[in-house]
């Protein structure tokens, strides 16, 4: 079975064909950063005209690579939400579209739930373990931080999430206030990576009685506070700065991560999303961890429509479908 | 030759399927902002009932433009991926042709640009004689001539305005004839809509570091 999934939630144009072993045909993303990043963030307006000036191109891309043409697609998987309303719906009506042209089956998927999926595309080795679960799944992009507990394929419960912003966005204003563009988190990774993450301790906040909320707005606050009363500091010791801010992050997603680990007795941890690609946040948490610690393949980690495309496989092996009403969410709850 | 028309460019939505100028079935709507797009909906269910497949159209049109950013662009992206996956050519519509070519007289069609700024042009007989623009809304009360629209909001600023029902038989004839002009893209994918609006314009807010 063939599966082309389509991820446009945000600013990256994702094609992907994926088999029901979850084995990557071809993966194709196209990148919008190059547009966004005078701006300091993805603008909107832009992320919507560049899907629908590139969606097809990547497509025909994507089918090129694996030597496949529409026709040998039998399932269509595309990101509903949550994201950017008018970027998700150039995906959702590329997807309609080809269903409706081509009668082929179509369904809607969670992009946090893709994410998860992630861990299961062809090379990582949970993929290839039987029963895996239960698991816990920290989920850390720039748009996201969630602590999901996986009881089962398609079975999940979200234990924790940030209260204000996401981990990588609070990265990416950092960086922004240093004058650097988007997106942060790279560069503040490579300026931290000769520092020294003892230089400043930055505020690590906890909730009583949430132990697995996460709040990353007052570190931020705390972030930019210190960079404006430290002039001589930011001159001298960026790499150091840089280092300390990372490795506050990094601390804080480590510990909840490894507390709900230990609470929910879980097998193992999962760790997904554009910031699971950091080396700190990588080197950490399977070092400290008491149970093994999945993560994708880098390519996988960051936005990609091979993970949209195994997870509407699951989907649809259940018996879903959706049709051509089908609509965009900019918000969505994992379910 | 068989031909899916779709306008998505400005409200009232139209799908329309036809053989030639002869219409076999079409759907005027007002598409809801909190509802999902069902121009795809309809037409399945409309083809379902009458036994038409997909892979029977010959031919795509869509309105490209200028019109609502959003509403442009969904319309034109399920007539590109529509023509791109049945492997035939599209043909684009301008939206303010389109709703001159219901009239003989010279007339200025107008569409809402947003942020009362108006999209606006001058045929005569359903030929150009300005070519597309934006203008402030003071603009338009200084127009001497005919000015038609079919949006009804339009008349709060100028009350002599006459409003249009956008009729499927026209945007039809005008598909057939942009064809017989050679206005066809050969490569779907190459279309994109016609913004007028240009990104420097939309997007000084960015400029001044707001996010």
């Amino acid at each position: 079975m063939i599966i082309l999934g389509i991820e446009t939630s945000c600013d990256d144009t994702a094609i992907s064909l994926v088999n029901e072993k979850g084995t990557v045909l071809s993966n194709v993303v196209s990148s919008q950063e190059v547009f966004h990043k005078n701006f300091g963030g993805i603008v909107p307006e832009i992320a919507s005209r560049k899907h629908s000036e590139l969606i097809g191109y990547a497509i025909t891309e994507t089918l090129k690579i694996a030597g496949k043409s529409l026709e040998d697609i039998d399932l269509i998987s595309v990101t509903k939400g949550p994201g950017l309303v008018g970027s998700l719906i150039i995906g959702v009506e590329t997807a309609k579209a080809i269903s409706f042209a081509l009668n082929k089956p179509l369904i809607g998927i969670n992009h946090l739930e893709g994410h998860i999926y992630s861990l299961f595309l062809g090379g990582p080795k949970l993929s290839k373990i039987k029963n895996p679960f239960p698991l816990i799944i920290l989920i850390v992009s720039g748009g996201h931080t969630e602590l999901v507990l996986m009881e089962n394929h398609l079975k999940y419960r979200v234990i924790g999430r940030t209260r204000d912003d996401a981990a990588g966005e609070a990265i990416d204003k950092f960086a922004r206030f240093l004058g650097y563009g988007y997106p942060g988190g790279p560069l503040i990774e490579k300026l931290g990576i000769n520092g020294n993450p003892e230089f400043h301790k930055f505020p690590h906040l906890t909730f009583k009685g949430s132990p697995y909320e996460f709040s990353f707005s007052g570190l931020k606050t705390a972030g930019i506070y210190f960079l404006e009363k430290n002039p001589a500091a930011v001159k001298n010791n960026l790499n150091d700065i840089a280092a300390s801010f990372e490795k506050t992050v990094v601390d804080i997603l480590t510990e909840r991560t490894i507390r709900a680990a230990v609470d929910y007795k879980v097998k193992g941890i999962g760790v997904v999303g554009g910031v699971s690609a950091n080396k700190r946040l990588r080197k950490t948490l399977t070092t400290e961890a008491p149970v093994e610690v999945f993560l994708p393949e880098k390519t996988f980690s960051t936005d990609n429509a091979a993970m949209i495309a195994l997870a509407g496989y699951r989907h649809f092996e259940r018996g879903e479908k959706d049709n051509l009403l089908l609509d965009v969410y900019s918000r969505l709850e994992i379910e | 030759m068989k031909i899916l028309s779709i306008n998505n460019a400005f409200q009232p939505s139209i799908t329309a399927f036809s053989e030639n100028e002869k219409i076999i079935f079409s759907i005027t709507a007002y598409q809801k902002d909190d509802w999902p797009n069902n121009i795809l909906y309809v037409t399945k269910t409309m083809f379902d009932s009458l036994g038409i497949a997909p892979k029977d159209i010959e031919l795509v049109s869509v309105v490209y433009g200028p019109g609502s950013f959003t509403g442009t662009r969904v319309g034109v992206i399920e007539g590109k991926i529509t023509s791109y996956a049945l492997n035939i050519p599209i043909v684009p519509v301008n939206s303010l042709k389109f709703i001159a070519a219901h009239f003989k007289e010279e007339v200025h069609p107008i569409l809402p640009a947003g942020k009362n700024e108006y999209f606006i042009a001058k045929f005569n007989n359903g030929e150009r004689v300005e070519k597309d623009r934006i203008e402030k809304k003071e603009f338009l009360k200084e127009i001497n001539g005919i000015l038609v629209s079919p949006c009804e909001e339009i008349k709060d600023i100028i009350s002599n305005l006459i409003i249009i029902n956008p009729d499927p038989e026209v945007l039809i004839s005008l598909t057939l004839k942009e064809y017989a002009d050679g206005n066809i893209f050969k490569d779907p994918l190459s279309l994109n809509p016609l913004y007028l609006h240009a990104i420097d314009t939309i997007f000084k807010k960015y400029k001044n570091g707001r996010n």
